[in-house]
C-alpha cells in the first residue's frame, strides 16, 4: 500500500502513465467537442489557470488537477482537464472499462414470459428488478458474452439471440455500451445467489409495462431492451 | 499495511459514514452487506491482498474509504461481505441526481446533437442535467430546458426514476415530459451542435434502427407512450 505518496500526486502520477500506456483514451477527434489537455505543457498550464479560479472563490486548488483516482480489476476512474467549445477550461471526469468499453443486456423470454431478476445493486444499495447484463471481455463476441451472462445468472441456455442494437447507459461519464439481444430460453435453472441474485420473476408483457409505468422497473439497460424489442415487433 | 487509523481515505469515510449513513445500509434478503468495523475493514484488505498475491495480481492499492470527492463526483471503496459469505472489496461511485426532459412541440419532439465527453463522440438525445437537489428537481428541468433549447415548459409531466447504472453508481435521473412553444438557439458551450425537430414516429424509428443510443432519452421516450402522452 502506497502509504507515504501524496493521493493526489499519486493519482497525477497514475494519469501520466494512462496517457503514455493507452493514448487511444485521449484522442480530440472533434474540435467541437470537450478537448482533452493532457500534453506536458498544456496540462499544467491548464491546471494552474483552473486552481486560481477556484482559490479565489475558496475551493480546494487539488479539484484542477487531472488524476487517476480509483483504479480496480475492472476499471479506471479519472479527472481530465478539458477546454469546452465555447473556450473556457474545466474538469470532467470518466470512467474507462479495462475489459473494453462493450457489454451485453439480455431479455430473455422463456414459455412465452419475459424473465427478470432480483438483482441487489451495490451502487444503489437496495434490490432492483432488471434483466440480465454483464461487462465484457477483451477477445470474447458479443453473442458469446450473452450466453455466458444467461448461463451464469441464471443457468439458462439461449435457443436463439436477436441483436437489439447498441446502448450507452450513461454517455456522459462512460464509454462503455451494451449490445442488447432478445433470447428465447430452452429453460431456467439456479440463480446465482453469490452474485447477489435473489430470485427469477417471469411476467407477461403487459405486467412488465405495468412495472416501467409504475417505477417498479427503472434501471435503464431494462427500460431500453423493452423499448427496442418492442419497436422491433418482437414482442 | 500502513496504519489504517491515519489513512486518509479511511477517514473521510467515517465523516461521510457519519454525515450520510443512508448510504451504508443493507436492506433485507441475502444482500451485500457494507463492513464498518475497523476490524473486520481490516480482515477483508488482508483477505484480498493475500488471495491477490496468490493469483499474481497487483495487490499494492487495497486502500478502503473515500478515493475522490469533488463538486462532481465520488468515489469510494467498500469492504463488503457477499450473500456467500466471501470477503472483497466493491467499488461504488456517488453522483448527483439529474432532470431528463423530453420537449414536446405540438407534435414534434426536440432532441439535441451533443457531444459527450465519456464516449468522446456525438449523440442524438432529450435534453438533461445536474439537479441541484431533490427537492428543486421540477425548477432544475425547467432551466436545464431554457439553458439548452431556450425553450419554457407550459406543462411538465413526471414520468419518474430512471437508474442508468446501477452496478456501481447510484445516480438517479428523474424524467419528465415537458409541452414547449418553441426553441431557441443551441448553447454551444456545453457541447451542443444543434436543435433538431422530429415525429414521434420518426423518432421511434431512430431508436428502433440504432440512430439513438442515449438510454435516458430511450427511457422517457417509453415512459411517455405508455402513458399515452405521445
Amino acid at each position: 500500500m502506497a502509504a507515504t505518496e501524496d493521493p493526489a500526486a499519486a493519482a497525477a502520477r497514475r494519469y501520466r502513465r494512462l496517457v503514455a500506456d493507452l493514448p487511444g483514451h485521449f484522442v480530440n477527434p472533434d474540435r467541437d467537442g470537450l478537448v482533452i489537455l493532457s500534453g506536458p505543457e498544456e496540462l499544467p498550464r491548464a491546471e494552474s489557470e483552473i486552481a486560481s479560479r477556484l482559490a479565489r472563490a475558496g475551493r480546494p486548488p487539488e479539484w484542477a488537477r487531472a488524476g487517476v483516482f480509483y483504479e480496480d480489476d475492472w476499471i479506471y476512474v479519472l479527472r481530465d482537464v478539458v477546454r469546452f467549445p465555447g473556450g473556457s477550461l474545466g474538469t470532467h471526469h470518466r470512467i474507462i472499462h479495462k475489459g473494453g468499453p462493450e457489454g451485453v443486456g439480455i431479455l430473455p423470454r422463456f414459455e412465452g414470459r419475459l424473465v427478470l431478476l432480483r438483482h441487489f445493486r451495490h451502487g444503489l444499495r437496495d434490490w432492483a428488478l432488471e434483466f440480465p447484463r454483464g461487462g465484457g471481455e477483451a477477445g470474447q463476441s458479443a453473442e458469446a458474452l450473452a450466453r455466458g451472462e444467461l448461463r451464469e445468472e441464471l443457468g439458462a441456455d439461449a435457443l436463439s439471440l436477436v441483436p437489439l442494437g447498441l446502448l450507452f447507459p450513461q454517455n456522459n461519464l462512460m464509454a462503455t455500451h451494451l449490445r442488447l439481444f432478445f433470447a428465447e430460453l430452452g429453460g431456467i435453472g439456479a440463480v446465482n445467489k453469490a452474485e447477489g441474485i435473489a430470485e427469477v420473476r417471469a411476467v407477461t408483457v403487459a405486467e412488465l409495462e405495468r412495472l416501467i409505468d409504475t417505477d417498479v422497473v427503472n434501471d435503464a439497460v431494462s427500460v431500453a431492451l423493452y423499448t427496442r424489442a418492442r419497436l422491433k415487433g418482437l414482442l | 499495511m500502513g496504519k489504517p487509523s491515519l489513512d486518509p481515505a479511511l477517514a473521510a469515510y467515517r465523516s461521510l459514514i457519519a454525515a450520510r449513513g443512508e448510504l451504508f445500509g443493507t436492506p433485507a434478503g441475502p444482500a451485500i452487506e457494507i463492513l464498518t468495523d475497523e476490524a473486520e475493514i481490516s480482515t477483508t484488505q488482508r483477505a484480498v491482498q493475500e488471495a491477490r498475491r496468490r493469483s499474481g495480481l497487483a495487490a499494492d492499492d487495497v486502500r478502503v474509504g473515500v478515493l475522490l470527492d469533488d463538486p462532481y463526483l465520488l468515489v469510494m471503496r467498500d469492504a463488503v461481505r457477499f450473500p456467500d459469505g466471501a470477503l472483497g472489496l466493491y467499488n461504488r461511485i456517488v453522483s448527483s441526481p439529474n432532470v431528463v426532459i423530453l420537449p414536446l412541440l405540438g407534435d414534434r419532439v426536440a432532441l439535441i446533437h451533443r457531444f459527450r465527453h465519456g464516449t468522446r463522440s456525438f449523440h442524438y438525445e432529450a435534453p438533461r442535467g445536474i439537479a441541484s437537489g431533490l427537492d428543486r428537481l421540477e425548477d432544475d428541468a425547467r432551466r436545464e430546458l431554457k439553458e439548452e433549447i431556450g425553450a419554457d415548459a407550459v406543462e411538465l409531466i413526471d414520468l419518474g426514476e430512471l437508474h442508468p447504472y446501477s452496478g456501481i453508481c447510484n445516480e438517479m435521473m428523474r424524467l419528465y415530459l415537458a409541452r414547449i412553444t418553441g426553441v431557441g438557439a443551441p448553447e454551444l458551450h456545453e457541447g451542443i451542435t444543434g436543435i433538431e425537430l422530429f415525429s414521434v414516429s420518426a423518432l421511434e424509428a431512430m431508436i428502433r434502427d440504432g440512430v439513438v443510443t442515449d438510454a435516458p432519452t430511450l427511457a422517457v421516450t417509453l415512459r411517455a407512450r405508455l402513458r399515452n402522452l405521445l
